[in-house]
């Protein structure tokens, strides 16, 4: 015997998967699987902008002092997950302080919660290797030479600095394994719509701060080849960077 | 340095820089594409040179390299009788002593040219200012030229030859100047040997005890940045360096970091030729070094301000190295010289 249903039920059936589908796609439009992330890097002296060749900032020390350079690499981004699932990023990004827009994307990101990140001032003993970068005129000039261990500089900090008498230079030069600067940050955000921006801020005043002060006079200006002065700046370095979302 | 820490140093060094470059693609190739009906060329530079970029409205094709080639070696170019040879010529590498212009080698990787880097861009860029500012070439000479009138329309499709297809052939041409098959170059390339003097050289070099590669980066020797290097307290005048351009009082008394290859071949040096041989070069880096308010910070180290105290024998070594940098091919490649 031939069962028909009611027309009314079956349109009502019909309806609600109607919606329900509607609804679906919705909430794929709102939270997509994937996301940019753009992290826009900016450099700062205790809060305010950092203007290059102006003799104007000081530091903890008592050294008043201008930057003329501020080049590096950030690498091996982490971004934290909420529920467990990290996300990683192989890229290299080299950083140059004069330029206005350092801007680093991060495509294709799982969308989700994330409760904070991490990433290296340098590079890994992995990535530090000559000419393991690709080779562009900004990676070949940050070479660290094979007599002094290979790989690149992992910061160009230079500029002059006052010394009692008169201008001095200074030059800020990290590299080699041993000085690799890992940085951790704890930020919540949500990556949900396409593109997300963080702010990544450097406070260069940072670089001579904590845990030791650095200070020209008595830890030296040049640091390239004087592994007690890199691994002090080293070690300020894992917090110059504060993270701030739009 | 003791005997037997030089010998180690010295084996150090050999093997770790032929295991690196061991294990590293030897070149790389560039070519030309989407050139229609004309013959592709290219250009082969070792696998640590930086990427080269070619512009892609100047594809590289071996009529319009010829035809750049041509204008090179031209006196048609300018009202006076010369040519781009007449300032550079092949023999040191495309230099010349009387006027101390800077070599045209390796400028497919520069975006500033001159040694106050007046004139920026591409290499395009940089023959549109010779074609037009520095020759004023005569361009109904050109076109009234049967012999130019042709290569020009087989090249360009030119009906009329302009300032920017003559700028742009010639950029062709110095594209393809490309030095990199010096003794050093073979060395990496495990087709040759240094000697030890040249070793230590390399090593004085590459170092803090000579610190050159700051500016005189390994590749293309030069950093294609702008230096001031303490040669003069003041500066003022033809000087005055890259201030002249910019107008920034930060940039006074600065100069364009040349390429030291084939440095041996292009006396005299420094931007007003003051120095006559290497030797007086590593003097000044020596003990030479004048303080000034723009002095670059690298030259702020003790030993720089004070003197880097070498030796006779590493200013020997240091001399020994650079004219390793002498790249014989690139200063006798036929296809370079006079059509």
């Amino acid at each position: 015997m031939k069962i028909q249903l009611p027309t009314n039920i079956l349109t009502k059936v019909m309806l609600l998967l109607l919606f329900v589908q509607m609804s679906c796609t919705k909430r794929r439009d709102i939270f997509p699987e994937y996301a940019d992330l753009v992290i826009q890097i900016t450099h700062k002296v205790d809060g305010e902008k950092l203007i290059m060749d102006s003799m104007m900032y000081i530091n903890d020390a008592g050294n008043l002092y201008e930057v003329n350079r501020l080049e590096y690499y950030i690498s091996d981004i982490v971004l934290f997950s909420a529920y467990g699932n990290d996300y990683c990023s192989d890229e290299v990004f080299y950083i140059n302080g004069r330029v206005d827009n350092n801007d680093l994307r991060l495509l294709h990101v799982p969308s989700g919660k994330y409760v904070g990140m991490a990433f290296n001032i340098g590079l890994s003993s992995l990535k530090n290797s000559s000419n393991g970068l690709t080779n562009t005129q900004e990676n070949v000039n940050m070479a660290w030479p094979e007599p002094m261990g290979g790989g690149y500089h992992f910061v160009k900090l230079e500029g002059y600095y006052w010394n009692g008498i008169g201008k001095s230079g200074y030059a800020i030069h990290i590299g080699t394994n041993p000085c690799l600067i890992e940085c951790e940050l704890g930020k919540e955000f949500l990556l949900g719509y396409s593109p997300h921006e963080l702010q990544l801020e450097m406070n260069l005043n940072e670089w001579y701060r904590t845990p030791n002060q650095y200070n020209f006079l008595i830890n030296g200006s040049i640091t390239m080849g004087d592994s007690i002065a890199m691994q002090i700046l080293a070690n300020n370095g894992k917090d110059v960077f504060n993270v701030k979302s739009h | 340095m003791k005997k037997l820490d030089f010998i180690l140093l010295f084996f150090a060094v050999m093997i770790t820089v032929l295991v690196l470059f061991a294990c590293k693609k030897e070149a790389v190739t560039y070519m030309g594409s989407d050139t229609g009906a004309l013959s592709l060329d290219t250009i082969t530079v070792p696998a640590y040179f930086p990427q080269m970029i070619i512009p892609a409205d100047n594809q590289l094709t071996k009529e319009g390299v010829a035809l750049g080639r041509k204008l090179y070696y031209d006196p048609i170019l300018s009202n006076t009788g010369q040519s781009c040879s007449s300032c550079h010529e092949q023999s040191s590498a495309f230099s010349f002593s009387g006027v101390n212009s800077m070599p045209h080698m390796n400028l497919a990787w520069n975006s500033n040219f001159l040694w106050n880097g007046a004139v920026a861009g591409s290499l395009e860029d940089a023959m549109t200012f010779e074609v037009d500012v520095f020759f004023h070439t005569n361009i109904e000479m050109i076109n009234s030229n049967v012999a130019y009138q042709a290569l020009f329309k087989r090249v360009f499709k030119a009906n009329r030859i302009t300032s920017k297809q003559i700028a742009y052939a010639l950029a062709q041409f110095v594209r393809k100047q490309v030095s990199y098959r010096s003794r050093m170059d073979k060395f990496l390339s495990h087709e040759g040997l240094l000697t030890p003097s040249e070793i230590n050289g390399f090593v004085i070099y590459n170092s803090e005890r000579g610190d050159c590669f700051h500016c005189h980066s390994l590749g293309l020797f030069t950093d294609n940045g702008f230096h001031n290097i303490g040669i003069d307290s003041v500066f003022f005048g033809a000087n005055a360096g890259r201030y002249a351009v910019t107008g920034n009082i930060n940039d006074l008394g600065k100069f364009k970091t040349p390429s030291l290859r084939n440095v041996a071949l292009t006396a005299p040096y420094m931007h007003d030729g003051r120095f006559t041989t290497l030797e007086e070069v590593i003097d000044h880096y020596d003990s030479g070094v004048m303080s000034n308010v723009n002095l670059d910070p690298i030259f702020s180290k003790p030993n720089h301000l004070n003197g880097l105290h070498l030796s006779a024998q590493e200013k020997a070594d240091l001399v020994a190295f650079l004219e390793a940098l002498t790249d014989s091919s690139f200063v006798n490649d036929p296809s370079l010289c006079t059509p």
